[in-house]
């Protein structure tokens, strides 16, 4: 089961009361935060970086580089945003770091028969497929929306780019979606 | 209207106004091969991830807590050790020559005490995972199954605390006649008899401290409260670095006057400081040292002072500097 940043969102609102704590070097509000985010932080690194270990660094260093900061950490926008932010910066990093670790979905992609997969079970592995073929920017749209829950206003925070370039991202995705999932 | 793929999937995704969604609606249902089709589409939008391996989220805390060991906590459960560190690295040679590192740890009926002599820091891991860092000549007191109810410690000298809150069981420390509650923190206090009865400094999260008799007084991060004997309390701002810094093995002034710096130094390196003149009282002190030798030490904190420092024994005077009236 992959962990969502917006259920555990809705139920504890208050970020920015436990981000003013952090400010003022509470470490037990930072770890709060820390085990608020980890998971769903985590499965958006593993997005890019297909590996376990490298998906782990990606959020730790995140969050160490966040306690150095504490006292001068400016967020803009919102705590969830600029989390998504850093791991999206983080993970991209990491991979230029090592150019020969080619994330493991962007090989599996490449695999025939996605047509046939369309049992019930199989719908999700055919969608992460059919989005893992999808234009970079497109795939990464598409996966904060419908796997972080993300508004279409908050992807284009964490994209740095406009709400109308997200529709538009959204909208070769659907189409995507609808030609090559065909009917049973 | 014919929906375009933009709107489609804002339709899917719930990112239209009402009139939108229902416009949407309203065209879908007008042909069952519509319907058809955009439920299958809501099947891909909402398929969820599949599934991958798991983080392990505490290892990866443990990894970040081991980037930062000064300010993240640390969770442990061992049952009470206690390891005495010296004050300063050159100070090692000094106390294990002159006197046996001497390990207090009695117990008494339900009570467990612990002691520190000159120089000397004890490092306590609590059975609820909170820590306490004893400072030199001190003593501290805690029930002997510590955390199964109220943690009441009662302290004579100086101690940081990193407490692990627990609103159920608050963490008192008694000391100097006032009570110290945390409310999820580090903090100091300090309570050596011939110093102002109590000081509590709060170096993150909120304390709240209590005199007998006397209303709570709420301290956060970053200030410092002091009661007089008469149990009266002043507040202020402080740089909360200087005080905290003997958990660390470091003396750090902040401006602090120096007789308060000589009986520091005395409880450090075990020396009697004199001061010539009381007026010399006045001179205020802001310095940190780690792993100086004694000698050092005073030289520095003498020339800071614009004074001289003559030494027989374990005694010490700071007097006038020579030529100058």
């Amino acid at each position: 089961m992959t962990a969502t940043l917006r259920e555990h969102h809705e139920i504890d609102a208050g970020d920015d009361a436990l981000l003013a704590q952090i400010r003022s070097g509470d470490s037990q509000a930072f770890e709060q935060l820390f085990r608020r985010y980890a998971e769903p932080l985590y499965d958006c690194a593993y997005g890019y970086v297909g590996s376990r270990d490298v998906a782990q660094e990606v959020v730790q260093q995140l969050f160490v580089t966040l306690w150095e900061r504490r006292r001068v950490w400016q967020v803009s926008g919102t705590v969830v945003t600029y989390l998504y932010r850093a791991v999206r910066n983080g993970s991209l990093n990491a991979l230029r770091d090592d150019r020969r670790r080619v994330p493991l979905k962007e090989r599996v992609c490449e695999a025939p028969g996605i047509e046939q997969e369309l049992e019930a079970a199989d719908l999700a592995r055919a969608v992460a497929r059919i989005v893992t073929r999808l234009p970079e920017r497109c795939r990464e749209v598409f996966r904060l929306n419908r796997y972080h829950h993300l508004t279409y206003a908050e992807v284009a925070q964490v994209l740095n780019l406009s709400v109308k370039t997200v529709e538009l991202h959204m909208a070769r995705a659907l189409r995507e979606l609808r030609a090559r999932v065909k009917a049973d | 209207m014919i929906p375009d793929d933009a709107l489609l999937a804002r339709y899917l995704a719930h990112e239209c106004t009402p009139a939108e969604a229902a416009a949407v609606r309203q065209w879908i249902a007008a042909d069952p091969d519509r319907v058809r089709a955009v439920e299958r589409l809501r099947a891909t939008f909402d398929a969820a991830a599949p599934p991958h391996q798991r983080p392990d989220v505490d290892a990866m805390w443990a990894a970040i807590r081991a980037h930062h060991p000064a300010s993240l906590p640390t969770i442990r459960r061992r049952p009470f050790p206690v390891t005495l560190v010296a004050a300063a690295a050159v100070l090692v040679v000094a106390v294990l020559v002159d006197r046996a590192i001497s390990r207090r740890s009695a117990t008494h009926g339900a009570v467990r005490e612990i002691a520190t002599s000159t120089g000397q820091r004890a490092t306590i891991d609590l059975a609820d995972g909170s820590r306490v860092i004893l400072g030199p000549r001190s003593r501290i007191s805690t029930p002997e199954h510590f955390g199964e109810g109220p943690r009441d410690v009662t302290l004579e000298g100086e101690a940081y605390f990193e407490v692990r809150h627990d609103s159920t069981h608050p963490f008192r420390v008694h000391a100097a006649g006032g009570v110290a509650e945390d409310i999820g923190t580090r903090f100091v206090v300090r309570a050596y008899a011939g110093e102002p009865a109590l000081r509590v400094v709060v170096a993150e999260g909120r304390v709240s401290v209590t005199r007998s008799g006397g209303a709570p007084v709420a301290l956060g991060a970053g200030q410092l409260a002091s009661f007089d004997v008469a149990g009266t309390a002043s507040v202020r701002a402080v740089d909360t670095a200087a005080y905290v810094a003997f958990s660390d093995g470091r003396l750090v002034f902040d401006g602090t006057p120096l007789d308060e710096v000589v009986s520091e130094l005395g409880r450090w390196y075990d020396l009697d400081i004199r001061l010539a003149a009381p007026a010399f009282a006045d001179h205020h002190i802001s310095a940190s040292f780690t792993g100086l030798a004694e000698d050092d030490v005073l030289g520095a904190v003498a020339a800071a002072a614009g004074l001289r420092y003559t030494r027989q024994g374990r005694t010490v005077t700071f007097s006038r500097a020579r030529g100058i009236p």
